[in-house]
C-alpha cells in the first residue's frame, strides 16, 4: 500500500497534453500518483495484478480516455475521472442539456473498447455521460477519494 | 441466486408498477428508476437461464455491466442497458429530479424513448432469447400512453 497518500481526498488536474503528462519529471510523479490512487480504491485488483500493471493499466488508461476525449470535445464541457460502485468513473457533462445520442452511442464504443483493451483490464471502469442541468451537476457524481479533471483547453 | 423464472416474476412486478405510476403522469423519475430496474431483471433472466453463465453471475450493477460487455449474447441491448441505467441515475441523483429528467429526455417523448425504445428493445432480446414472447407483448398491457 502507497503511504504517499495523506489525504483521502484528490483534487488533481488531468491535463489536456497527455504526452506532458507522462514524460516530464513532473508528469511522471504525477503519473505515478494517480496511479497509487487507483490502486487504493481498487486495492483488491491492484493486490491481484500487482503495482506495475496497475501503473501501466493506468497510463493506457489515460491514452484511450484523452483520445474518446478530443474526439468528442464539442460535445462535451467537462470529463472527471472519478470512482464510483469500486470502479473509476469517467465522468462527463455534455455540452447539450438535452438527449446527445450519438455522445451516447460513442460511450458505449468506448466502454467495450476499456472492457477488451488487455493492459486495461486490472482496472473497472465506467462511464457516465451527465446533462449540464443547474450549476455543479457534476457534484453528486463525483467521489470524494478521487476527483481528477481533466483540462480541455 | 435466483432462478430465471424469479427474475421473470420480479420484471412483471417492475412493469406493472412503472406503468402505474406512468398512468398516473407522476414521478417520471420513478417511472425511469423502475424501467431500469425491469430491464436488469430481464438481463438476469436471461444469465441465471443458461448453465454457462453460472460462474459468472452478477450480484452489483458494476458488475452486471462488466458481464454484459464480455459476454456476446448481451451486444445487442448494451447501448439500452447502459441508456437506462443512466437515466435511472439522473432520475434519482440529480438536482432537480424529474424536472431535470423530464427536460433531458425531452418529455412528453420520455415515455417513448425510456421504455417504449430502451426497455423495448430488452424486452423484444429477452422474448427471443428466453422463447418467452409474452415479455415482448404481455397479455392484457396497458397500452403505453405517447
Amino acid at each position: 500500500m502507497p503511504t504517499t497518500i495523506k489525504t483521502p481526498v484528490h483534487h488533481l488536474q488531468w491535463d489536456s497534453d497527455g504526452k506532458a503528462i507522462f514524460h516530464t519529471a513532473d508528469g511522471d510523479r504525477f503519473v505515478k500518483d494517480v496511479a497509487e490512487v487507483v490502486e487504493i480504491i481498487q486495492a483488491e485488483e491492484a493486490k491481484k495484478a500487482g503495482s506495475s500493471k496497475v501503473q501501466t493499466a493506468v497510463a493506457a488508461l489515460f491514452r484511450t480516455l484523452d483520445e474518446w476525449i478530443l474526439a468528442n470535445r464539442e460535445r462535451i464541457t467537462a470529463a472527471w475521472l472519478t470512482e464510483h460502485d469500486r470502479a473509476l468513473l469517467l465522468l462527463v457533462v455534455q455540452r447539450s442539456d438535452t438527449y446527445d445520442q450519438a455522445l451516447s452511442e460513442s460511450l458505449v464504443v468506448l466502454d467495450e473498447r476499456l472492457a477488451q483493451d488487455a493492459e486495461v483490464a486490472p482496472l473497472r471502469v465506467d462511464t457516465l455521460a451527465i446533462p449540464s442541468w443547474g450549476d455543479a451537476p457534476q457534484s453528486t457524481f463525483l467521489s470524494r477519494r478521487l476527483q481528477l479533471r481533466r483540462k480541455l483547453g | 441466486m435466483p432462478a430465471w423464472s424469479d427474475h421473470l416474476a420480479l420484471a412483471s412486478r417492475c412493469r406493472s408498477a412503472h406503468e402505474t405510476l406512468f398512468h398516473n403522469g407522476q414521478h417520471s423519475e420513478w417511472v425511469v428508476a423502475i424501467a431500469f430496474y425491469e430491464a436488469l431483471h430481464l438481463v438476469e433472466a436471461v444469465a441465471a437461464s443458461d448453465p454457462g453463465f453460472q460462474q459468472d453471475r452478477a450480484v452489483t450493477h458494476m458488475e452486471r455491466r462488466e458481464f454484459i460487455y464480455q459476454h456476446d449474447r448481451f451486444k445487442l441491448i448494451r447501448l439500452a442497458y447502459k441508456e437506462l441505467h443512466r437515466a435511472s441515475l439522473i432520475a434519482r441523483y440529480m438536482e432537480g429530479g424529474s424536472r431535470a429528467t423530464d427536460h433531458f429526455f425531452a418529455a412528453p417523448n420520455l415515455h417513448q424513448l425510456v421504455v417504449v425504445g430502451w426497455l423495448g428493445t430488452i424486452r423484444r432480446w429477452a422474448a427471443s432469447e428466453l422463447k418467452v414472447p409474452e415479455i415482448a407483448n404481455p397479455a392484457g398491457a396497458a397500452p403505453a400512453k405517447g
